[in-house]
């Protein structure tokens, strides 16, 4: 296995990345190897799990090995130990197995260096995305490198979509927290647009009388049979989420718009061509503030001194990335096939680790001192 | 040498031995009543090993043993069959689903679309991952993952995983089921169709590297005497003259029977189903006005050894 630290060569690479980062300065942080393992199950999934090197000490306490630097990062800042700032890192990760990447095995490896920065409290404004990409961009043209490709796409435009059609706000949830993963946001447009068909003989009646009306004769159902709840759902969840889906079903997704969101998650290209296929698509009526900001970040990123041509759009990328939940990108070679790192946006991250208790805005990215140095 | 796994333990066991048994394949223990080893009199090239079922399927699948009678749930669960393991017959015992079950009072959960919208829903208010207790990690992963249900997390429970969701340690359950009650009688319902329709099975390992011709053979007439079991075939015989060909197209039209008899051939036979075995010999009396005998049939080997052939031509790949 090549030598992660005592190399020359990489720890040039490491320090140069690191140096780029610390310019407005960025605290040095480090974490610790061995991680409790349930947060990560608990926040990421048990598909997560396949991808951890994990162990159990006398059967009970449950640990793995640091598989993300981010979450490992952000944990902390979430537990009040970290103070919001800026942040760099340049530690290892450990992978236990490969997991189906778009970006394939090419980019394996069971141990891996990384290099990055994170942004705990920046601005909610579009120029600091671009800031951050430019700032990544600008750490690998000092290590010699030119040409890099950059692809970019915005959980935020998708839900942006999502938001304009005329459905019921339990569908929009739905299928914006479904957007990473093509199996269940596949599930779930398939269920919102027979929502009028799913429908229970008893969510029918239910539909047709007033929502504390309906609430209460669940209740009753259930006073009347004797039926003790167990488990983690109690009578009036149940109660309400009945009434509720009386009116979803009553408010699915008509059959074009699921059409449009298909479309436009299909929508990939040169950045700007790529935002005007979205908006025609839209049509008039989807006109969206958020394309607005992108056109602006692409503007912000070419005036820093990145050519348009080196930067498209892939809104299929949302659909492989778990935390991230604005702006993502992911930064290639000049042949396009060498995955250098990548990095975006994820606001509700510190507040969904910290369980609601601490909530701040967050932006970062990372760089693979292995793959650029495998360039030279 | 063909080494064959029987379950030692468990709702497999005492079935195993009363089907081969039952199928003229007596399992007799070697030695002391706690041994592994066991033998089947009459079958050359056989080491039988008694193991549980679990085991049988996780050897199957590592290729430490040539063929096993296990549960289907077992050897999904211990791995990909495609590459490492063929079943080779159903044997109609040990039957069991494998289902989702949520609790009883989850009236608005009807099916797994509900289940997707309510892990959500959990995960937003609890700030967590939804939990599913089940032994079954690998099948359920696969099934949910096909069902769009990603977010969720597997606890393996070391109490009985029926009685997780009343002991809070789990949201829902993925676990075997036969009649229902289990579930019942721990406040749960199982929730759409069964993620997988499990019973006991014959399969053979694809990854045993010393597969043998003595080991295929005596592997064949394993199967051969599992095929001839519960085949309620009569044989019809009786006799023929003249120009068979308007009896032959009366066999096909009213009963869709094959007649095949050369010319000169004066006695000709039929395989027909037990339940069709008397009209048929009526019929045959009335065209033929000649004696028609049905005779229960022992056995009938079948000639081309389907599950053998695949067996083989899978082991050649």
């Amino acid at each position: 296995m090549t030598p992660l630290f005592a190399d020359d060569a990489l720890d040039e690479v490491a320090a140069g990345l690191r140096r780029a980062f610390n310019d407005p300065p960025a605290e040095r942080v480090r974490t610790d190897t061995v991680q409790p393992l349930a947060p990560y199950v608990d926040f990421l999934g048990e598909f997560y799990r396949d991808t951890l090197v994990e162990y159990s000490v006398d059967g009970q306490d449950e640990f793995c090995l640091r598989p993300d630097l981010t979450l490992a990062i952000a944990a902390r800042v979430a537990a009040g130990e970290l103070a919001p700032g800026r942040y760099v890192y340049d530690d290892l990760v450990f992978r236990g197995a490969r997991t189906a990447s778009r970006r394939g095995d090419a980019g394996f490896a069971p141990l891996q260096r990384q290099v990055g920065l994170e942004i705990f409290g920046p601005g909610a404004d579009v120029g600091e995305d671009a800031g951050l990409v430019l700032q990544v961009h600008g750490a690998l043209a000092g290590l010699g490198l030119s040409g890099l490709h950059i692809r970019v796409s915005d959980v935020a435009l998708i839900t942006g979509v999502i938001d304009q059609f005329d459905l019921h706000p339990n569908w929009k949830r739905r299928l914006a927290r479904t957007l990473s993963s093509k199996q269940a946001f596949t599930t779930a447009l398939d269920a919102a647009r027979r929502a009028p068909e799913r429908a229970s003989a008893l969510s029918q009646a239910l539909a047709a009388i007033p929502a504390e009306a309906a609430r209460e004769a669940v209740t009753e159902v259930f006073a009347m049979s004797g039926i003790e709840p167990i488990g983690s759902r109690s009578l009036e969840d149940i109660a309400d989420r009945m009434v509720a889906k009386s009116a979803e079903a009553r408010a699915g997704l008509q059959a074009r718009d699921a059409e449009t969101l298909c479309d436009v998650l299909a929508i990939e290209g040169p950045f700007g061509e790529a935002l005007d296929a979205i908006e025609a698509r839209l049509g008039a009526a989807g006109k969206s503030d958020r394309l607005g900001s992108l056109r602006q970040f692409a503007d912000t990123l070419e005036a820093g001194g990145i050519a348009p041509g080196q930067v498209s759009f892939d809104a299929d990328l949302t659909r492989h990335i778990s935390y991230y939940d604005g702006l993502i990108f992911e930064i290639f070679d000049e042949s396009g096939e060498v995955f250098l790192g990548g990095g975006g946006r994820y606001d509700m991250l510190v507040e969904s680790l910290s369980k609601g208790a601490v909530s701040h805005p967050a932006l970062g990215a990372m760089l693979r001192p292995g793959a650029i140095a495998g360039l030279a | 040498m063909l080494s064959i796994g029987i379950a030692s333990k468990g709702r497999i066991e005492d079935q195993s031995f009363a089907y081969l048994a039952s199928i003229g394949i007596p399992v007799t223990k070697a030695g002391a009543g706690r041994s592994y080893a066991a033998e089947i009199k009459g079958l050359a090239n056989t080491k039988v090993w008694l193991l549980p079922a679990d085991e049988i399927a996780k050897r199957l699948h590592a290729g430490t043993l040539h063929a096993g009678i296990t549960g289907l749930d077992l050897l999904h669960e211990h791995g990909a069959l495609d590459a490492r393991v063929l079943p080779l017959e159903r044997l109609g015992f040990a039957r069991a689903d494998l289902v989702v079950a949520v609790p009883r009072t989850w009236i608005d959960v009807v099916d797994t679309g509900d289940l997707l919208d309510v892990f959500g829903d959990l995960r937003a208010r609890l700030q967590r991952a939804p939990k599913v207790a089940t032994k079954y990690r690998r099948i359920t992963k696969s099934a949910f993952s096909k069902l769009g249900l990603r977010d969720f997390r597997i606890i393996a429970d070391p109490g009985a995983t029926e009685a997780a969701p009343a002991r809070g340690s789990a949201d829902v359950i993925v676990d075997i089921t036969t009649s229902g009650e289990t579930l019942r009688a721990n406040q749960l319902k199982p929730l759409g169709p069964a993620l997988l329709a499990s019973e006991a099975v014959l399969a053979a390992s694809l990854t045993a590297p010393d597969w043998s011709e003595e080991g295929l053979a005596a592997l064949g007439r394993i199967l051969d005497r599992i095929a001839s079991h519960g085949d309620d075939h009569k044989l019809i015989e009786f006799s023929v003259g003249g120009n068979t060909a308007p009896l032959a197209r009366d066999l096909k039209a009213r009963f869709g029977l094959e007649l095949q008899a050369a010319p000169d051939d004066t006695r000709a036979a039929l395989f027909v189903a037990e339940a069709d075995a008397f009209e048929v010999a009526a019929f045959l009396r009335g065209q033929t006005q000649r004696p028609v005998s049905v005779l229960d049939l022992a056995y009938r080997l079948s000639e081309t050894g389907r599950p053998l052939g695949a067996l083989k031509a899978r082991l050649k790949d």
